[in-house]
Protein backbone atom coordinates (compact mmCIF):
# COMPACT_ATOMS: atom_id res chain seq x y z
CA UNK A 1 0.00 0.00 0.00
CA UNK A 2 2.95 2.66 0.79
CA UNK A 3 4.81 1.65 -2.00
CA UNK A 4 1.63 2.23 -4.13
CA UNK A 5 1.20 5.73 -2.13
CA UNK A 6 4.49 6.47 -3.27
CA UNK A 7 4.58 5.53 -6.88
CA UNK A 8 1.55 7.70 -6.92
CA UNK A 9 3.11 10.60 -5.36
CA UNK A 10 6.21 10.29 -8.11
CA UNK A 11 3.62 9.91 -10.59
CA UNK A 12 2.28 12.92 -9.29
CA UNK A 13 5.73 14.41 -9.31
CA UNK A 14 6.38 13.65 -12.41
CA UNK A 15 3.24 14.77 -13.84
CA UNK A 16 3.20 18.02 -12.36
CA UNK A 17 6.95 18.50 -12.90
CA UNK A 18 6.70 18.48 -16.77
CA UNK A 19 3.23 19.43 -17.65
CA UNK A 20 2.08 20.58 -21.07
CA UNK A 21 2.37 24.58 -21.03
CA UNK A 22 -1.08 25.83 -20.46
CA UNK A 23 -2.43 27.97 -22.93
CA UNK A 24 -4.12 31.32 -21.49
CA UNK A 25 -7.03 33.07 -23.65
CA UNK A 26 -9.13 36.32 -23.69
CA UNK A 27 -11.69 37.69 -25.66
CA UNK A 28 -13.18 40.75 -27.44
CA UNK A 29 -15.86 41.42 -29.65
CA UNK A 30 -15.46 44.02 -32.82
CA UNK A 31 -18.65 45.64 -33.99
CA UNK A 32 -19.46 47.75 -35.69
CA UNK A 33 -23.43 49.60 -36.58
CA UNK A 34 -24.01 50.38 -40.37
CA UNK A 35 -27.15 52.47 -39.08
CA UNK A 36 -30.34 52.40 -41.24
CA UNK A 37 -29.76 55.32 -43.34
CA UNK A 38 -28.98 55.67 -46.70
CA UNK A 39 -25.49 57.09 -46.80
CA UNK A 40 -25.09 59.62 -49.95
CA UNK A 41 -21.43 61.33 -50.63
CA UNK A 42 -20.79 63.49 -52.92
CA UNK A 43 -17.24 64.86 -54.19
CA UNK A 44 -16.79 68.45 -55.04
CA UNK A 45 -14.60 68.71 -58.52
CA UNK A 46 -12.07 70.93 -59.46
CA UNK A 47 -12.63 74.88 -58.22
CA UNK A 48 -13.77 76.83 -61.96
CA UNK A 49 -11.86 79.12 -63.06
CA UNK A 50 -12.96 81.52 -66.13
CA UNK A 51 -12.27 84.10 -68.17
CA UNK A 52 -15.11 85.95 -69.80
CA UNK A 53 -13.99 86.86 -73.53
CA UNK A 54 -15.53 88.72 -75.84
CA UNK A 55 -18.06 86.21 -77.45
CA UNK A 56 -19.54 85.84 -73.63
CA UNK A 57 -20.40 89.69 -74.12
CA UNK A 58 -22.25 89.20 -77.14
CA UNK A 59 -23.71 86.23 -75.79
CA UNK A 60 -25.28 87.87 -72.67
CA UNK A 61 -23.77 85.47 -70.50
CA UNK A 62 -20.64 82.93 -69.52
CA UNK A 63 -21.31 79.36 -68.94
CA UNK A 64 -19.34 76.40 -67.93
CA UNK A 65 -20.03 73.26 -66.79
CA UNK A 66 -18.49 70.14 -64.88
CA UNK A 67 -19.09 66.52 -63.77
CA UNK A 68 -18.96 66.14 -59.58
CA UNK A 69 -19.25 62.70 -58.51
CA UNK A 70 -22.15 61.27 -56.53
CA UNK A 71 -22.15 57.89 -54.70
CA UNK A 72 -25.35 56.71 -53.54
CA UNK A 73 -25.10 53.26 -51.18
CA UNK A 74 -27.82 51.25 -49.11
CA UNK A 75 -31.14 50.77 -51.83
CA UNK A 76 -33.08 52.64 -53.66
CA UNK A 77 -32.34 56.40 -52.68
CA UNK A 78 -33.22 59.15 -54.05
CA UNK A 79 -31.29 62.10 -53.64
CA UNK A 80 -31.63 65.57 -53.14
CA UNK A 81 -28.91 68.39 -54.05
CA UNK A 82 -29.21 71.65 -52.17
CA UNK A 83 -27.24 74.32 -53.27
CA UNK A 84 -26.27 77.62 -51.78
CA UNK A 85 -23.84 80.30 -52.99
CA UNK A 86 -21.76 83.11 -50.50
CA UNK A 87 -21.73 86.37 -50.96
CA UNK A 88 -20.79 86.90 -54.54
CA UNK A 89 -18.69 89.76 -55.80
CA UNK A 90 -20.64 90.03 -59.84
CA UNK A 91 -21.45 93.56 -60.43
CA UNK A 92 -25.14 94.96 -60.44
CA UNK A 93 -27.19 92.77 -62.84
CA UNK A 94 -25.22 89.57 -63.15
CA UNK A 95 -26.72 86.73 -62.06
CA UNK A 96 -25.45 82.70 -61.66
CA UNK A 97 -27.55 80.44 -62.26
CA UNK A 98 -26.77 76.73 -61.53
CA UNK A 99 -28.15 73.37 -64.17
CA UNK A 100 -28.15 69.93 -61.93
CA UNK A 101 -28.44 67.46 -63.94
CA UNK A 102 -30.12 69.42 -67.29
CA UNK A 103 -33.26 70.01 -65.14
CA UNK A 104 -33.21 73.18 -65.62
CA UNK A 105 -31.46 76.37 -65.15
CA UNK A 106 -31.96 77.22 -61.13
CA UNK A 107 -30.91 80.97 -59.86
CA UNK A 108 -28.87 81.19 -56.89
CA UNK A 109 -28.96 84.59 -54.87
CA UNK A 110 -26.55 85.42 -51.89
CA UNK A 111 -26.88 83.46 -49.39
CA UNK A 112 -29.87 81.92 -49.77
CA UNK A 113 -30.36 78.13 -50.20
CA UNK A 114 -31.94 76.50 -53.40
CA UNK A 115 -32.74 72.99 -52.82
CA UNK A 116 -33.09 70.36 -56.19
CA UNK A 117 -34.81 67.44 -55.26
CA UNK A 118 -35.48 64.10 -57.21
CA UNK A 119 -33.24 64.62 -60.04
CA UNK A 120 -31.73 60.65 -59.77
CA UNK A 121 -32.55 57.65 -58.02
CA UNK A 122 -29.58 55.10 -58.11
CA UNK A 123 -29.37 51.41 -56.82
CA UNK A 124 -27.70 50.66 -54.30
CA UNK A 125 -24.15 51.16 -54.95
CA UNK A 126 -24.20 52.75 -57.95
CA UNK A 127 -22.17 55.68 -58.80
CA UNK A 128 -23.58 58.61 -60.86
CA UNK A 129 -21.93 61.25 -62.01
CA UNK A 130 -23.52 64.80 -61.35
CA UNK A 131 -23.72 66.76 -64.35
CA UNK A 132 -23.43 70.33 -62.78
CA UNK A 133 -23.33 73.69 -65.58
CA UNK A 134 -22.90 77.07 -64.33
CA UNK A 135 -24.03 79.91 -66.19
CA UNK A 136 -23.53 83.64 -65.22
CA UNK A 137 -26.05 86.25 -66.76
CA UNK A 138 -26.30 89.48 -67.59
CA UNK A 139 -22.65 90.15 -68.78
CA UNK A 140 -23.30 93.03 -71.27
CA UNK A 141 -20.41 95.65 -72.44
CA UNK A 142 -22.68 97.98 -69.76
CA UNK A 143 -22.73 95.68 -66.42
CA UNK A 144 -18.95 94.63 -66.51
CA UNK A 145 -16.16 97.29 -67.03
CA UNK A 146 -13.74 94.72 -68.14
CA UNK A 147 -11.47 95.19 -65.26
CA UNK A 148 -13.52 92.85 -62.45
CA UNK A 149 -12.19 90.11 -60.68
CA UNK A 150 -15.70 88.04 -59.34
CA UNK A 151 -15.28 84.88 -57.27
CA UNK A 152 -18.07 83.09 -55.22
CA UNK A 153 -18.33 79.66 -53.85
CA UNK A 154 -21.26 77.17 -54.54
CA UNK A 155 -22.02 74.60 -51.36
CA UNK A 156 -23.67 71.16 -52.72
CA UNK A 157 -24.97 68.99 -50.68
CA UNK A 158 -25.87 65.82 -51.27
CA UNK A 159 -28.80 64.01 -49.20
CA UNK A 160 -30.26 61.14 -49.75
CA UNK A 161 -34.29 61.49 -49.99
CA UNK A 162 -35.78 58.37 -48.11
CA UNK B 1 22.17 -13.66 23.96
CA UNK B 2 19.93 -16.01 22.47
CA UNK B 3 17.27 -14.79 24.43
CA UNK B 4 18.09 -10.96 22.95
CA UNK B 5 18.27 -12.61 19.35
CA UNK B 6 15.32 -13.63 19.47
CA UNK B 7 14.05 -10.55 21.03
CA UNK B 8 15.39 -8.37 18.12
CA UNK B 9 14.25 -10.79 15.46
CA UNK B 10 10.52 -10.57 17.13
CA UNK B 11 11.28 -6.91 16.96
CA UNK B 12 12.55 -6.87 13.10
CA UNK B 13 9.82 -6.28 11.39
CA UNK B 14 8.15 -3.35 13.28
CA UNK B 15 11.53 -1.45 12.71
CA UNK B 16 11.23 -2.59 8.92
CA UNK B 17 8.06 -0.91 8.55
CA UNK B 18 9.05 1.95 10.21
CA UNK B 19 12.34 2.59 7.98
CA UNK B 20 9.59 2.16 4.84
CA UNK B 21 7.67 4.43 6.32
CA UNK B 22 10.09 6.72 6.87
CA UNK B 23 11.66 5.94 3.50
CA UNK B 24 7.73 6.74 2.06
CA UNK B 25 7.65 9.69 3.68
CA UNK B 26 10.83 11.27 2.66
CA UNK B 27 9.62 10.24 -0.86
CA UNK B 28 6.32 12.14 -0.56
CA UNK B 29 8.46 15.15 0.77
CA UNK B 30 11.04 14.58 -2.22
CA UNK B 31 8.32 14.22 -4.76
CA UNK B 32 6.45 17.76 -3.30
CA UNK B 33 9.70 19.32 -3.41
CA UNK B 34 10.34 18.58 -7.05
CA UNK B 35 6.90 20.44 -7.59
CA UNK B 36 7.63 23.39 -6.27
CA UNK B 37 11.07 24.16 -7.38
CA UNK B 38 9.69 23.04 -10.96
CA UNK B 39 6.96 25.13 -11.31
CA UNK B 40 5.03 25.41 -14.03
CA UNK B 41 5.38 28.45 -16.29
CA UNK B 42 2.82 31.33 -15.96
CA UNK B 43 1.37 33.15 -18.79
CA UNK B 44 -1.30 35.10 -18.96
CA UNK B 45 -2.65 37.91 -21.69
CA UNK B 46 -5.42 40.27 -20.84
CA UNK B 47 -7.45 41.92 -23.88
CA UNK B 48 -9.04 45.59 -24.48
CA UNK B 49 -12.69 46.30 -24.08
CA UNK B 50 -15.20 45.47 -26.46
CA UNK B 51 -14.84 47.92 -29.61
CA UNK B 52 -17.84 48.95 -30.87
CA UNK B 53 -17.71 51.52 -34.19
CA UNK B 54 -20.22 53.35 -35.98
CA UNK B 55 -20.20 53.45 -39.83
CA UNK B 56 -20.99 57.28 -41.09
CA UNK B 57 -21.15 58.44 -44.55
CA UNK B 58 -17.08 59.70 -44.44
CA UNK B 59 -16.70 55.90 -43.70
CA UNK B 60 -17.93 55.06 -46.42
CA UNK B 61 -16.11 57.77 -48.71
CA UNK B 62 -12.63 55.93 -46.59
CA UNK B 63 -13.99 52.32 -47.65
CA UNK B 64 -13.52 51.87 -44.23
CA UNK B 65 -13.68 52.15 -40.49
CA UNK B 66 -10.83 52.41 -37.90
CA UNK B 67 -10.10 50.97 -34.28
CA UNK B 68 -6.89 52.12 -33.34
CA UNK B 69 -4.34 51.46 -30.36
CA UNK B 70 -6.09 48.60 -28.85
CA UNK B 71 -4.17 47.89 -26.15
CA UNK B 72 -3.22 43.82 -25.41
CA UNK B 73 -1.55 43.18 -21.88
CA UNK B 74 0.53 40.15 -20.88
CA UNK B 75 2.69 38.53 -18.51
CA UNK B 76 4.87 35.19 -18.98
CA UNK B 77 7.68 33.01 -16.88
CA UNK B 78 8.82 32.03 -20.43
CA UNK B 79 9.53 33.01 -24.03
CA UNK B 80 5.37 33.15 -25.51
CA UNK B 81 3.17 34.00 -28.73
CA UNK B 82 0.40 35.51 -28.86
CA UNK B 83 -2.19 34.46 -31.96
CA UNK B 84 -5.17 35.93 -32.78
CA UNK B 85 -8.03 34.36 -34.67
CA UNK B 86 -12.21 35.08 -34.60
CA UNK B 87 -14.48 32.58 -33.11
CA UNK B 88 -17.07 33.32 -35.36
CA UNK B 89 -17.18 32.54 -39.47
CA UNK B 90 -18.17 35.76 -40.53
CA UNK B 91 -19.78 39.36 -39.37
CA UNK B 92 -22.86 38.34 -39.02
CA UNK B 93 -26.09 39.37 -41.52
CA UNK B 94 -27.44 42.73 -42.05
CA UNK B 95 -30.96 43.55 -40.56
CA UNK B 96 -33.02 42.50 -43.56
CA UNK B 97 -30.85 38.96 -43.73
CA UNK B 98 -29.93 39.48 -47.66
CA UNK B 99 -26.40 40.45 -47.08
CA UNK B 100 -24.01 38.57 -44.86
CA UNK B 101 -20.33 40.47 -44.28
CA UNK B 102 -17.49 38.31 -45.13
CA UNK B 103 -15.07 37.63 -42.03
CA UNK B 104 -12.68 38.92 -44.08
CA UNK B 105 -14.00 42.51 -44.02
CA UNK B 106 -12.29 42.93 -40.74
CA UNK B 107 -8.71 43.18 -40.56
CA UNK B 108 -5.87 43.73 -37.68
CA UNK B 109 -2.61 44.64 -37.75
CA UNK B 110 0.06 45.58 -34.98
CA UNK B 111 -0.03 49.29 -34.05
CA UNK B 112 3.51 49.49 -34.84
CA UNK B 113 3.07 47.80 -38.64
CA UNK B 114 1.65 48.88 -41.52
CA UNK B 115 0.28 46.45 -43.53
CA UNK B 116 -3.55 44.88 -42.49
CA UNK B 117 -4.19 41.17 -42.24
CA UNK B 118 -7.81 39.56 -43.41
CA UNK B 119 -8.71 38.26 -39.44
CA UNK B 120 -9.30 34.29 -39.85
CA UNK B 121 -11.38 31.57 -37.94
CA UNK B 122 -7.36 30.10 -37.35
CA UNK B 123 -4.61 31.31 -34.57
CA UNK B 124 -2.14 33.55 -36.83
CA UNK B 125 0.65 34.60 -34.62
CA UNK B 126 0.22 38.27 -33.67
CA UNK B 127 4.15 38.80 -32.46
CA UNK B 128 6.67 36.83 -29.59
CA UNK B 129 8.37 37.54 -26.79
CA UNK B 130 10.85 36.92 -24.05
CA UNK B 131 9.46 36.85 -20.41
CA UNK B 132 8.03 39.52 -19.15
CA UNK B 133 5.36 41.26 -18.98
CA UNK B 134 4.13 44.92 -20.82
CA UNK B 135 1.41 45.48 -23.66
CA UNK B 136 1.28 46.03 -27.10
CA UNK B 137 -1.15 47.97 -29.18
CA UNK B 138 -3.77 46.47 -32.48
CA UNK B 139 -5.36 48.21 -34.46
CA UNK B 140 -8.80 46.70 -36.65
CA UNK B 141 -10.39 48.50 -39.50
CA UNK B 142 -13.73 46.82 -41.17
CA UNK B 143 -13.90 47.25 -44.61
CA UNK B 144 -17.08 49.04 -46.22
CA UNK B 145 -18.40 49.00 -49.48
CA UNK B 146 -20.69 51.51 -51.10
CA UNK B 147 -22.69 48.76 -53.25
CA UNK B 148 -22.76 45.72 -50.50
CA UNK B 149 -23.04 47.05 -47.17
CA UNK B 150 -26.60 47.07 -45.56
CA UNK B 151 -28.03 48.38 -42.51
CA UNK B 152 -27.08 46.35 -40.16
CA UNK B 153 -24.85 45.52 -37.13
CA UNK B 154 -21.66 43.49 -37.88
CA UNK B 155 -19.29 41.92 -35.92
CA UNK B 156 -16.98 39.17 -34.28
CA UNK B 157 -15.53 37.76 -31.07
CA UNK B 158 -11.75 38.26 -31.04
CA UNK B 159 -9.71 35.23 -28.91
CA UNK B 160 -5.97 35.88 -28.21
CA UNK B 161 -4.13 32.86 -26.98
CA UNK B 162 -0.82 33.17 -25.11
CA UNK B 163 1.62 29.92 -25.30
CA UNK B 164 5.21 28.90 -24.41
CA UNK B 165 7.53 28.99 -27.73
Amino acid sequence: MRLLTLLAFLLAGCLLAFPAYAANTDTASIDITVNDTYYVALTAGADWTYTIVEADYLNGYAASGSLVDVLDVAGNAAYEITAQMSAATWDAGVTFQINVESAGWTSLTNASATVITGLDAEAAGNQDDLDLEWRLNGITWANTDGSDDWTCTVTLTCQADT
Amino acid sequence: MEEGRRRNARAGPPMRLAAVALLGTAAVLSALLTVSLRADAQFDVVVHSDVVLTATDSSFIAGECLSLNNAIAWNASANWEITVRSLNADLGQSNDGFYTKPLSDLQWKLSSQSSWNAMTTSDVQVTTGAAGSSSFDVDYRFLLSWALDRPGTYGATIQYTITAL
